[in-house]
């Protein structure tokens, strides 16, 4: 199972547009509403980890177009540092991505599900690591 | 915790140290009901769940085995009641929900259909009037997300099932959110005083309601003043708008800026609040337009305004009837000689003029920056640089009687009249190779209205017409291409391929396939008017980033929903005007701007905007002032309390909840979005699949 956290503007936006122009993807793809990618932290990630996840991924809006303040950057950056604590405690890097999409363009949002959903496939991302 | 030098690094390490210890705690946690701290008040025991399972037609059950989710939603803990039906949203659907919260006594309902934005409100007002909180209501999208998206039913269903899972376990742990009212400032600021901006800040003065209108240039009336006539009916557009500019101009709740440009924006809808820098004019407003330091003035350009085709001074108007009817000096010619100072009557030259930056409180926005026509230097095959190739805003500027030609057709570069003119449609639009594949829907009119004018003009010379197709949709549009054709406008089906300037004849030859007869042809013509589409304005991002608008690809701002909301921006509270939004001619423009008069004047006319209360709270307990919130929440809704501790500006929070990853202790919270409520929901979704093959084997 993939989680995907989607903010509720361009992220959950792209998904539903992605929806109506009936874009297939894999269907291990979960998505977690959430108001902003800027609310997912370390904590919601870990708790799809231990809850064996195989991948997660936080979509946000596109640089600057954060329907807040710039909350999409401070995210990108949070995940660079927690992709870093992963690798410490044994995690693969690709476990945890970061993309943003297009509210008005559904095949942003299918393109970050098509490349999530490949590096849960690459290098046995969280199966082979996961701490038992 | 004690404060280190390297505070950063202590907090990395607090993060991680919480991580671990979470992981750990979770790890064993694996049941649905697990996961919630001592400290939630939704207690999950009490919570008594209904789930809904939509058809939507075959939408979903096409792909979701809608009865088996809703089986499945049956077993999942704390659900009293599930079950499946045709269409949810229809009358006969949620009359199916308010019985189903009345019989049960349901605290909480989850309806597994369409999108959050589509129907969220139908049900939760549906459960509101069954006296629960409206929030108390989860959608869970299993069409979009899901059914649309599928290819395998037997996925399709497993991943309905997860859905609706995670979706109860966030249901079980909802909590009621209040609504208040936020009292709004009834003042609209209207950005661009083009047509779109002038109709938008009438109709809005018109309900009262004060407006600041912010013009870039020196004048307002954009490009509509310009024109030299205006299709289907060949008036003159200046006749036509100056009700309106002199409307504008001396209506009492109107404010107009000229030389103004948006530089700094803040605050939320109902209480914006906008920096607006002002050039400086270097006259006063006592001018009384007589025109004498204009006389006297030694240095003389082309007139911007006048697209090159006229002259001004250094201190100038741009054209004869701007308003405001005041002179500027345009400080980057001006040669500081003073004559204009000696003759001026009123004394209203000052130099010593100073850019000023003003802050207004405004409750909502309207954008109408309008368009830019697109440059056709960027297809060099079409020579742009030749004088006898110019635009139609070019020719629109030629034909007008204030301008050095007098208003008559001839050759820029000899001044001869024209034998034959070639009139080329779908520059810079209907293009890939530039980058532009819209149609800008206006061209064929005004291509056509330009090409019969010079029929009228000249009745002895040749006019061709080149076009792809010929758009003249619309009420009287396509008689106005009969009557073209009727004057004798020859039209070729087919792009010109190259316009090659022939410097011994001083010709142009016109390359173009006639594709209905298909053969290719060459046009020697004496002029050549390139009917350049419309483009988004080259700085527009600027701005556009200022008030956080989406744009589209083209550069236009995006609307916020093509068919329920083109005057509505991305963002609450900005509204579109006219062709910032994308193409549109005079008439689509007035009434686009009408509408989005009356939707930046709605909630002010109301007087309050209504917010939901589902902000971030601090839990005082927990806190150790660490203020790494404060910190990070970008629209600086978090303060600093009496007691040192942070506070929450309810008013400004707007709940993205970025402050929340960043405390350490989880002291801050955003309501509905809180860990526990998270990460009930996540595991609630991942456990999902073995909740159901547990569910199968019994």
């Amino acid at each position: 199972m993939i989680v995907v956290f989607m903010c509720e503007h361009c992220g959950q936006g792209a998904a539903n547009t992605a929806g109506v122009l009936r874009m297939e993807y894999d269907p291990r793809i979960s998505i977690v509403p959430v108001p902003c990618a800027g609310r997912v932290g370390p904590r919601e990630v870990l708790t799809a980890i231990n809850n064996s996840a195989e991948a997660v991924s936080v979509v946000g809006c596109c640089f600057g177009a954060c329907h807040y303040s710039n909350a999409n950057m401070v995210t990108l950056r949070k995940m660079k540092i927690m992709k870093k604590f992963l690798q410490e405690m044994g995690y693969s890097m690709d476990c945890v991505t970061m993309y943003t999409s297009r509210a008005a363009e559904g095949d942003t949002a299918l393109g970050d599900f098509e490349d999530v959903a490949a590096k849960a496939d690459g290098e046995d991302c969280l199966g082979a690591a996961r701490v038992e | 915790m004690t404060k280190t030098k390297t505070k950063k690094k202590d907090k990395k390490e607090k993060d991680r140290q919480e991580q671990r210890s979470e992981s750990h705690g979770e790890s064993s946690a694996h049941d649905v009901t697990g996961a919630r701290p001592a400290a939630a008040d939704g207690s999950s025991e009490e919570a008594r769940v209904g789930v809904f399972v939509c058809h939507c037609g075959e939408n979903i059950a096409g792909k979701v085995d809608v009865a088996e989710v809703a089986r499945f939603a049956r077993g999942l803990p704390n659900v009293e009641y599930a079950t499946d039906y045709l269409f949810m949203c229809s009358k006969q659907g949620v009359e199916l929900v308010k019985r189903a919260v009345e019989e049960h006594g349901l605290t909480a309902t989850v309806v597994a259909s369409c999108s959050r934005e589509q129907h969220w409100a139908t049900f939760a007002t549906a459960i509101a009037e069954k006296g629960l909180n409206p929030h108390k209501h989860v959608q869970c999208n299993i069409r979009e997300w899901d059914s649309w998206v599928t290819e395998s039913r037997e996925e399709a269903t497993r991943k309905a099932k997860r859905l609706v899972a995670g979706a109860v376990a966030r249901a079980r742990l909802v909590e009621p959110v209040e609504t208040t009212k936020i009292p709004v400032t009834k003042r609209v600021m209207v950005i661009g005083g083009g047509v779109a901006g002038l109709r938008a800040a009438m109709d809005v003065a018109e309900l009262g309601i004060p407006v600041v209108l912010v013009e870039r240039e020196p004048s307002i009336g954009g490009h509509m003043t310009m024109l030299n006539k205006t299709f289907p009916t060949d008036e003159c557009p200046m006749c036509t708008i100056s009700p309106l500019l002199n409307g504008v101009m001396n209506h009492p709740d109107i404010e107009v800026l000229t030389l103004s440009e948006v530089t700094d924006v803040e605050g939320s809808m109902g209480n914006f609040i906008v920096e607006v820098t002002t050039q400086p004019r270097f006259v006063h407003d006592n001018c009384t337009s007589c025109g004498r330091c204009a006389e006297v003035c030694p240095v003389e350009l082309p007139n911007k305004w006048d697209m090159g085709f006229g002259l001004r001074k250094a201190v100038y108007k741009p054209f004869p009837q701007a308003l405001p009817s005041v002179f500027t000096v345009d400080m980057r010619h001006c040669i500081d000689c003073g004559s204009c100072r000696a003759v001026c009557p009123v004394e209203a030259i000052d130099f010593s003029m100073k850019k000023e930056k003003r802050k207004f409180e405004v409750g909502t926005i309207i954008v109408a920056t309008g368009y830019e026509q697109y440059d056709p230097t960027e297809i060099v095959t079409y020579h742009y640089e030749s004088p006898d190739i110019i635009t139609q805003l070019e020719f629109e500027r030629m034909m007008a009687p204030t301008t050095l030609t007098g208003g008559k057709i001839i050759r820029p570069s000899d001044g001869k009249v024209p034998k034959t003119v070639v009139v080329v449609q779908c520059v810079g639009s209907r293009n890939e190779q530039v980058g532009n594949a819209y149609c800008t829907g206006v061209c064929c009119m005004y291509g056509l209205k330009n090409a019969s004018l010079v029929k009228e003009h000249l009745p002895d010379t040749d006019v061709y017409f080149c076009y792809i197709d010929i758009r003249a949709p619309g009420l009287h549009y396509e008689e106005y291409y009969k009557r073209a054709q009727e004057r004798g406008v020859r039209f070729i089906r087919g792009r010109p391929a190259e316009l090659i300037p022939d410097p011994r004849t001083g010709k142009i030859l016109v390359e173009v396939e006639d594709t209905l007869a298909c053969r290719p042809m060459t046009i020697e013509a004496d002029l050549v008017l390139l009917s350049a589409g419309m483009v988004a304005p080259k700085g527009f991002g600027k701005l556009g980033g200022k008030l956080q608008l989406l744009r589209v690809k083209e550069g236009f701002a995006k609307e916020f929903h093509i068919k329920m909301g083109p005057v509505r921006s991305s963002r609450d509270g900005v509204y579109l005007a006219g062709t910032v939004q994308g193409p549109k001619d005079i008439t689509q423009t007035v009434a686009h701007a009408g509408g989005a008069a009356s939707a930046a004047a709605q909630p002010l006319v109301k007087g309050y905007l209504e917010k939901r209360m589902d902000t971030a709270e601090i839990d005082p307990q927990l806190c150790i002032k660490c203020m790494a919130c404060m910190a990070t929440c970008t629209i600086g809704a978090v303060n600093i309390g009496e007691d040192g501790l942070p506070v929450v500006n309810d008013a400004a929070c707007k709940s993205c909840g970025l402050c929340v990853p960043a405390c350490p202790t989880g002291a801050i919270q955003v309501r509905n979005f809180r860990d526990y409520q998270l990460r009930a929901e996540v595991i609630g979704l991942l456990s999902a699949d073995a909740a159901a093959t547990g569910g199968d084997t019994q």
